[in-house]
């Protein structure tokens, strides 16, 4: 009995002996940023031209602390993802995964949009659910999947608590106070200022710069043939071409009204994920229209990354759009109302992958004032 | 010459457990103390699985009819995982205890083989930690589990001496259990919190997974 007495209690000892912890040091990790802050005013040139002389209300030192948040791990929960952790510049600020990581290695909803020129956006993700940036920036900080922060107090405090805020703070708002109004302020001034329009298609639009033959004739195709106009036009191809009213053939839904810049474009006859159809029933399977600016590098495609390549996409355009429900009209016969087929031979299809490379701009993906400015 | 050593030792030990079974003075010995084999077992042969098995243990005292055990299970594993810029480290921690009280009665004995039956009332508690040790603070994300239970249990036993046996057991557990998530932030912990409460109850069967052996004494 005694010899059992001291087994058990051995084994005891040995499991009290196992959880000692490792004691915790603080190191923090500084942003490394320029000795003058970045000009952060618009550079608008290209199909942004328009917009010469417009301002955005972006002052460069809140622009600045608008970047250090964005990439600062300590705005999730467990100080492991930042909004740039989804967003990667070399990317076009998208994810190569089809749906990203979270924290506690759970996986977002949908694929990571990517972000440029959303400065007049007032639809954004992929359910439109957001129409302002100022209310977009802090909801992937708040959601329990993506950074997990739901408590704005606490939030706050972490951010009191990193000693290279307070001076950051003090040069964009005068004081060094922190609230969450002035951390979704200053975020939102750094996405409006990510603008990026020097991409060929740019220069070929306004400075009359030729296009290679493969990628001119992909563009005819783009607006001609393939009719990818219909619902990526204008200065970022994401808005709706041809006709913004049409009395009798209204892009989406029945009836007539204004065409919005959202689409069901026949990924499956019944969806798992609904999209805008939270919203409403008419609307299951609606999706924002997503910019096609640096498309190239923005894979996989669609909301849920399941095209892992532009050919895939254009195969589903060219011959794999299903009858779902709430089909886009453009993309239906106008007599039997079946989705329709492009007729897209091999090489056209290399064609209009030619020219979407195009669109991409190389300039935004190496501009320092929107890279990391941790080094860790 | 090492194949006929193992068949010499093996034609000893069979003579000597049939040369025991047919022998008529057995004495009976009031107290056992057991352990789990099938975890020793994992352990030896199972080197690739970095999840440590801990053996259960147990304890019982018999009169010739009935028999009151007491068991227990202490559980510890833990990983430790370095990054290089995304966090300093990552230390999974898992600490768990299970124990048990059983009252049963002999309902079959002979020689060799001994079948029991009766009440089991296990119990278990555990704690796992993830620890993101990412420089700024150290985060905590604690899971807190205990769970107890009661139900009907077989105990079948094989002596293949009068100090040791082999046994298998079975029970049919209700069980209610409660789980917790919990943040626990190092450097601030004000914001500690409850992320949720779960409690459920159901009933399990729980199958002979593992040889007890037993040592009477």
């Amino acid at each position: 009995m005694k010899q059992l007495m001291t087994l058990m209690s051995l084994c005891l000892l040995f499991a009290v002996i196992s959880c000692q912890k490792d004691s915790f040091q603080t190191k923090i990790i500084y942003p490394v940023l320029p000795e003058n802050s970045y000009d952060y005013s618009p550079q608008w040139s290209g199909m942004h031209s328009h917009m010469e002389g417009q301002e955005l209300g972006i002052t460069d030192a809140g622009a600045t602390l608008g970047r250090v948040l964005f990439y600062d791990q300590i705005l999730s929960i467990d100080n492991t993802v930042s909004c740039g952790s989804c967003h990667s510049q070399s990317l076009g600020f998208s994810d190569k995964a089809k749906l990203s990581d979270g924290i506690n290695n759970q996986k977002t909803d949908r694929n990571a949009p990517p972000i440029s020129n959303l400065y007049d956006d007032n639809l954004l993700f992929w359910d439109g659910r957001s129409t302002s940036i100022d209310d977009l920036v802090l909801e992937p900080v708040r959601n329990h999947k993506e950074m997990g922060m739901e408590n704005m107090d606490f939030l706050v405090t972490k951010i009191k608590a990193a000693p290279y805020y307070e001076d950051l703070f003090t040069k964009a708002y005068g004081s060094p106070e922190v609230t969450s109004d002035k951390i979704a302020e200053a975020m939102a001034q750094f996405v409006k200022s990510m603008i990026g329009c020097d991409s060929d298609m740019d220069r070929h639009q306004f400075e009359g710069q030729p296009l290679t033959t493969m990628a001119q004739q992909g563009m005819d195709l783009f607006f001609g043939k393939a009719s990818c106009y219909n619902c990526h036009s204008g200065p970022d191809f994401n808005d709706r071409g041809g006709f913004f009213f049409d009395p009798f053939f209204p892009p989406n839904g029945e009836g007539f009204g204004w065409a919005q810049d959202i689409a069901d474009i026949g990924l499956d006859e019944a969806y798992s994920d609904v999209g805008m159809g939270v919203f409403d029933e008419a609307l299951v399977g609606v999706f924002k229209i997503p910019s096609l600016r640096n498309v190239a590098l923005t894979a996989p495609y669609m909301h849920d990354g399941r095209f892992e390549t532009l050919e895939d996409v254009l195969n589903h355009y060219n011959s794999g759009i299903q009858r779902s429900p709430n089909l886009d009209n453009v993309l239906k016969r106008w007599d039997t109302g079946e989705a329709i087929t492009l007729g897209l031979s091999d090489s056209e299809k290399s064609a209009i992958v030619a020219f979407l490379h195009t669109l991409t701009d190389e300039n935004y993906m190496l501009d320092e004032r929107f890279s990391d400015p941790f080094t860790r | 010459m090492r194949q006929r050593n193992y068949y010499i030792t093996f034609a000893f030990m069979l003579s000597a457990i049939l040369g025991w079974s047919q022998t008529d003075t057995t004495k009976y010995y009031h107290w056992d103390i057991g352990i789990s084999t099938g975890d020793i077992l994992h352990e030896l042969f199972n080197g690739e699985n970095t999840t440590k098995k801990y053996p259960a243990i147990t304890l019982e005292y018999s009169d010739q009819k009935y028999s009151v055990q007491v068991g227990f299970r202490p559980d510890y594993n833990q990983t430790n995982t370095t990054y290089n810029g995304f966090l300093d480290s990552e230390i999974n921690d898992r600490f768990s205890i299970s124990g048990h009280l059983a009252f049963t009665r002999i309902v079959f004995n002979n020689k060799n083989w001994q079948i029991k039956a009766g009440l089991q009332i296990p119990g278990g508690w555990s704690r796992e930690d993830i620890t993101k040790d990412s420089g700024f603070d150290q985060v905590i994300t604690r899971r807190l589990e205990w769970n107890v239970g009661l139900g009907p249990v077989a105990d079948f036993r094989f002596y293949v001496h009068p100090r040791i046996s082999f046994g298998l057991e079975a029970s049919l557990i209700y069980a209610v259990s409660q789980s917790e998530l919990q943040q626990i932030f190092t450097n601030f912990p004000d914001f500690d919190n409850t992320k949720e409460t779960v409690k459920s109850d159901a009933v399990a069967v729980v199958e002979p997974a593992t040889i007890y052996i037993r040592f009477h004494f």
